[in-house]
């Protein structure tokens, strides 16, 4: 394992920033292929609005996501949010070409593996130099196979792979407000991240645990934390916050969960800034590795990352077990789904657009080359 | 480790690390549960909903709990009462553990198996077994070095399998074979299949393995497992825990496969309601039919064991109570009983008065007056009796007869009357409607404590955590450490307001079961508040005809998409979290079942916390109130 991880230096950008460099990068013949979900989420076309106002008309092509969550309801607000989007994104697609990824037929197989065969190869990015993965709208067990298997293909790619980038929305207060309804009975490991984990015949070994915390899921984190089964748990909390004592709040909030029954210990809280997922990345990164040596005499030990806060901090995991899972075995990523979500006061589109910074995490390709992995 | 804060949060077994502080939070009233005649050599199926002991009492068979009581043997209090009791079921005898239980659990990655869609059913149900077979070897492997204090797996070498001839092995295995090699081979597989799920290419047909049959029983049966050259004698007892976690397909492969298989090693399954199907659930007995030894837990806990259950939840707490940090309490009951007698002192003019006028003036009531005034007591019985009294006479009213009946009501008729079995329900409803009236504690004290447990253990530990959280704070600043009625009240009240709050993210469909069990709760209250209390206590339930019930279980198959289908969902989910429990009736020559609410969410609509009181409701009602729910009045209590 490299002292440095993969994604040390990084290229993060946000708001106007990441809207000049868009502009720039379409003035310099950019070709994109933007992948984005049909939801609720307010946020869902910040990203197709912010490539379209740099001058991506034209250059752009949109794979809009479909998927259907077995079982999910959704309460009136969020089927209106949803009706609402689509009219949005209807707009801005006219312009492009659009051709919809269907995830939404159940089969035998799991939404995760729909997601992953989803994209078998990049033939049908083949033009494109830049491949936007919007996660707004889309939830983990979808941008988590997706993501992993592009960044799969991207580097197998030989000499002048696509570059891959991610965007997600910073607005700590709307994911706050949106609650999951009917969390499932149990959690499960998130595709492919569950293979190693469960192993009887490595059951012996310590377990780690890292959840990254947000507001409002403590049935979510119980029951993660039953299938974990974790020896010792650091909590991630947020900080520095846009709400600087939101880590004070979380560990208020979780306190009768993570340290009266399941018996946490304090110093073992890591600190990870709320509005950077490299930040995030980094933070566990480091824990994860720590542990790892730390009970070597014991064989070494088994580590589970799980986010139940925002897609910014999802993504900061998902790049820490992409690269762990490739160089140590026993990494899992646990995660837990729920039968619907509901927005705890209404939010307009616009209120979500002008509260929101869109952040840009480019996670491969050319700003990347010649970096250790 | 530095002691808990507050031993009451520590839930569930896996989440207690030491084998020596397990045992010593075990109460050993919980073994009762169990079959008599050793269970340990015998197919068992546990069920609960979460939270009623499974996984604690098949951890107990392990072997780091069984070495560790065996070392205690009588010489800790804490844990005499379990060694003895298991010294008696045979579990223990002078040498130790006599049995080597493998616990297992099937939450890991059987599930994933079934979305392998590249493959057939038939292929993926083998690669099942062939996992099964792996993980069970590999669980009973880990077992043996336990029991023999080996390192596991680095002392394998230590441990020799032999198996007579004829035995089938697992595909892939070769016997006879050293544990080293079959630890080998389970490895091997486990990776194979590990690999197989996390492709992100699809699984190629040579990653999964296959089985055609569970046979690591047949080889953990027949096998004699030798340990240093020596015989290990101890046969495997094999435990599998979360059988609810594999798809339904998968349970009905390996659950039933396992329960009617002949001979092999002795397995013990634990699973919660929620792998049950409707049919199961809804309709009372409809589990019990079956040649496999079955213990639901809250069942058994329910009706005439309900006393047991008492015993037991108070030990619990007790030891729980005494693993807290400087803990100068000795029982967790004495903290929290007493009566407020100066309260019931202060209204007992009132009450009087009010029974007066309940009497109309009719002198036929004058004795039972004058008998129950005359009555020695505390305040609070006094209080009680005349409230009591009124409830009678209001009943008496109500019949058409009295202005022609020729009973003398004096004292002596109602002494008969008290000596009947319904005394105490009329007791109970007047104690009920007194705190209703006078705005006194009802839900307080060791005995409503453990009632509103709804016989689950978590549940009780979580009410009486909250207790034991305030108790600890008064310690702390040097306060009297006990609660008061009303302190233990507004403590539970929060409590039962916050398992609401939670319902609708923490259970499926769970905004509708709120409006479901808030129509059964109004409706009950409704009942239970008439002024002749005539379901005394109380009514906690609602009965359905058994036709009806078996036209909701079947609904899901027979009328997918209907509204009795989206009921029997409803009404299964809270079956499975123990929301509702549902016990057989019969009354007006029909049989019912009835579904009665969970005993916390009767302090929602202050009814009192006995089982027995129910009244009917069509389905279509039932419907209609998960629906659009009733219009409701929050009780003023619950405005927290």
């Amino acid at each position: 394992m490299t002292e440095e991880g993969r994604w040390e230096t990084y290229v993060l950008l946000r708001g106007e920033e990441l809207q000049r460099y868009w502009t720039t990068r379409f003035s310099n013949g950019a070709q994109v292929a933007l992948l984005l979900g049909r939801g609720f989420d307010p946020r869902m076309c910040l990203g197709i609005e912010l490539l379209r106002a740099a001058g991506g008309d034209g250059a752009m092509l949109v794979f809009p996501i479909d998927f259907h969550l077995e079982g999910t309801t959704g309460d009136e607000l969020t089927q209106r949010l949803a009706e609402e989007n689509e009219k949005r994104f209807t707009e801005h697609v006219a312009e492009s070409t659009a051709e919809s990824i269907d995830l939404a037929d159940p089969g035998e197989s799991s939404l995760a593996r729909r997601a992953a065969r989803a994209v078998p190869n990049l033939e049908r990015f083949s033009a494109t130099t830049d491949i936007v993965v919007d996660i707004n709208a889309l939830p983990r067990p979808v941008f988590f196979p997706l993501i992993t298997k592009l960044l799969k293909l991207v580097e197998a790619a030989g000499d002048s792979p696509p570059n891959l980038h991610i965007f997600a929305g910073d607005s700590a207060w709307l994911d706050a407000l949106i609650v999951a309804e009917g969390v499932d009975e149990t959690a499960s490991f998130l595709f492919p991240y569950s293979g190693a984990f469960s192993v009887e015949a490595t059951a012996h070994l310590p377990r780690v645990w890292m959840p990254v915390l947000g507001e409002g899921t403590a049935a979510q984190l119980q029951r993660i934390s039953d299938l974990v089964g974790a020896d010792e748990i650091c909590p991630v909390l947020p900080f520095p916050a846009s709400d600087p004592r939101r880590g004070d709040k979380l560990f208020e909030e979780y306190r009768p969960i993570l340290f009266d029954q399941l018996r946490a210990d304090s110093g073992a809280i890591i600190f990870a800034a709320e509005s950077n997922p490299f930040q995030v990345y980094r933070q566990i990164r480091q824990s994860a590795i720590e542990y790892s040596r730390a009970l070597q005499p014991l064989g070494g030990c088994k580590t589970a990352f799980s986010v139940l806060a925002s897609k910014l901090a999802s993504i900061g995991v998902l790049l820490v077990a992409y690269e762990l899972a490739d160089v140590v075995e026993n990494v899992g990523v646990a995660d837990i789904g729920a039968q619907g979500h509901r927005l705890q006061r209404p939010v307009s589109l616009d209120e979500a657009a002008e509260r929101t910074e869109l952040v840009g995490a480019t996670v491969a390709g050319e700003s990347y080359r010649g970096a250790g992995s | 480790l530095r002691p808990p804060r507050n031993p009451f949060r520590l839930r569930a077994a896996e989440h207690i690390e030491s084998d020596a502080t397990f045992v010593s939070l075990f109460a050993p009233g919980m073994l009762d549960a169990l079959p008599d005649d050793e269970p340990q050599s015998r197919r068992l199926l546990i069920r609960s909903a979460a939270g009623g002991g499974k996984t604690s009492l098949l951890r107990l068979f392990t072997p780091g709990p069984l070495q560790t009581l065996h070392v205690l043997g009588n010489r800790e209090e804490t844990t005499t009462e379990l060694y003895k009791a298991l010294r008696r079921r045979q579990v223990l005898d002078e040498s130790g553990p006599t049995v080597a239980g493998a616990q297992l659990s099937l939450a890991r990655n059987y599930a994933a198996l079934d979305e392998l869609s590249d493959f057939e059913s038939g292929q993926r149900d083998r690669a099942l077994l062939a996992l099964l077979n792996a993980r069970t070897v590999l669980a009973a492997l880990r077992a043996r070095c336990d029991l023999h204090s080996l390192r596991f797996p680095e002392e394998l070498s230590d441990i020799v399998l032999s198996t007579p001839n004829g035995v089938t092995a697992p595909a892939g295995l070769t016997m006879p074979c050293s544990a080293d090699e079959l630890y080998e081979w389970a490895r091997a597989l486990e990776e194979s299949v590990a690999v197989a799920i996390d492709s992100l290419g699809g699984a190629a047909a040579e990653q999964l393995p296959g089985d055609d049959e569970l046979s690591s029983l047949d080889l953990l049966g027949a096998g004699d497992f030798e340990v240093a050259g020596s015989p290990s004698p101890a046969p495997t007892l094999i435990l599998l825990d979360d059988a609810h976690r594999l798809t339904q397909r998968q349970r009905s492969v390996v659950v039933e496969s396992l329960l009617v298989k002949r001979g092999g090693a002795p397995v013990w399954v634990a699973e919660r309601y929620e792998a049950l199907a409707p049919e199961e659930l809804l309709v009372a007995g409809a589990r019990e039919d079956r040649d496999v030894a079955r213990v639901d837990l809250e069942d058994h806990w329910r009706g005439s064991r309900s006393k047991a259950f008492q015993r037991l939840a108070l030990n619990v707490a007790d030891r729980r109570t005494a693993l807290a940090p400087d803990s100068a309490l000795g029982s967790f009951a004495a903290a929290i009983e007493s009566h407020d007698d100066a309260a019931y002192a202060a209204i007992f003019d009132e009450v009087r008065t009010r029974l007066e006028q309940a009497a109309e003036g009719r002198h036929e009531f004058s004795g039972w007056i004058e008998s129950q005034l005359d009555h020695h007591g505390t305040a609070r019985e006094r209080t009680v009796g005349l409230r009591t009294l009124e409830i009678r006479i209001a009943r008496e009213l109500a019949g058409s007869q009295l202005a022609f009946d020729v009973w003398i009501r004096d004292e002596e008729a109602l002494e008969q009357l008290e000596k009947r079995p319904e005394a105490s329900s009329i007791r109970r409803a007047a104690e009920l409607l007194l705190a209703r009236d006078f705005d006194l504690p009802y839900y307080y004290g060791a005995e409503q404590l453990t009632l509103l447990a709804s016989s689950n253990i978590d549940q009780f530990l979580m009410f009486a955590g909250d207790l034991f959280e305030e108790i600890a704070g008064a310690e702390v600043l040097r306060q009297p450490r006990t609660l008061s009625p009303m302190r233990q009240e507004l403590l539970i009240n929060r409590a039962v307001k916050s398992m609401w709050d939670r319902l609708p993210t923490s259970v499926g469909y769970g905004r509708a079961l709120q409006n479901l069990l808030d129509g059964i709760g109004q409706y009950a209250a409704e009942r239970t508040y008439l002024p002749n209390a005539p379901y005394a206590p109380g009514v906690t339930g609602i009965g359905i005809p058994l036709a009806d019930s078996k036209q909701l279980a079947n609904a899901r198959l027979e009328q997918p998409g209907s509204w009795q289908a989206r009921l029997a969902s409803l009404v299964s989910s809270a079956l499975a979290h123990n929301l509702l429990s549902v016990q057989p009736s019969e009354a007006k020559g029909q049989r019912w079942n009835v579904l009665y609410l969970n005993r916390a969410l009767c302090v929602r609509y202050r009814l009192p916390l006995q089982y027995g009181g129910w009244q009917p409701a069509r389905l279509s009602t039932l419907y209609e109130w998960s629906e659009s729910g009733r219009v409701r009045q929050v009780p003023q209590a619950l405005a927290l």
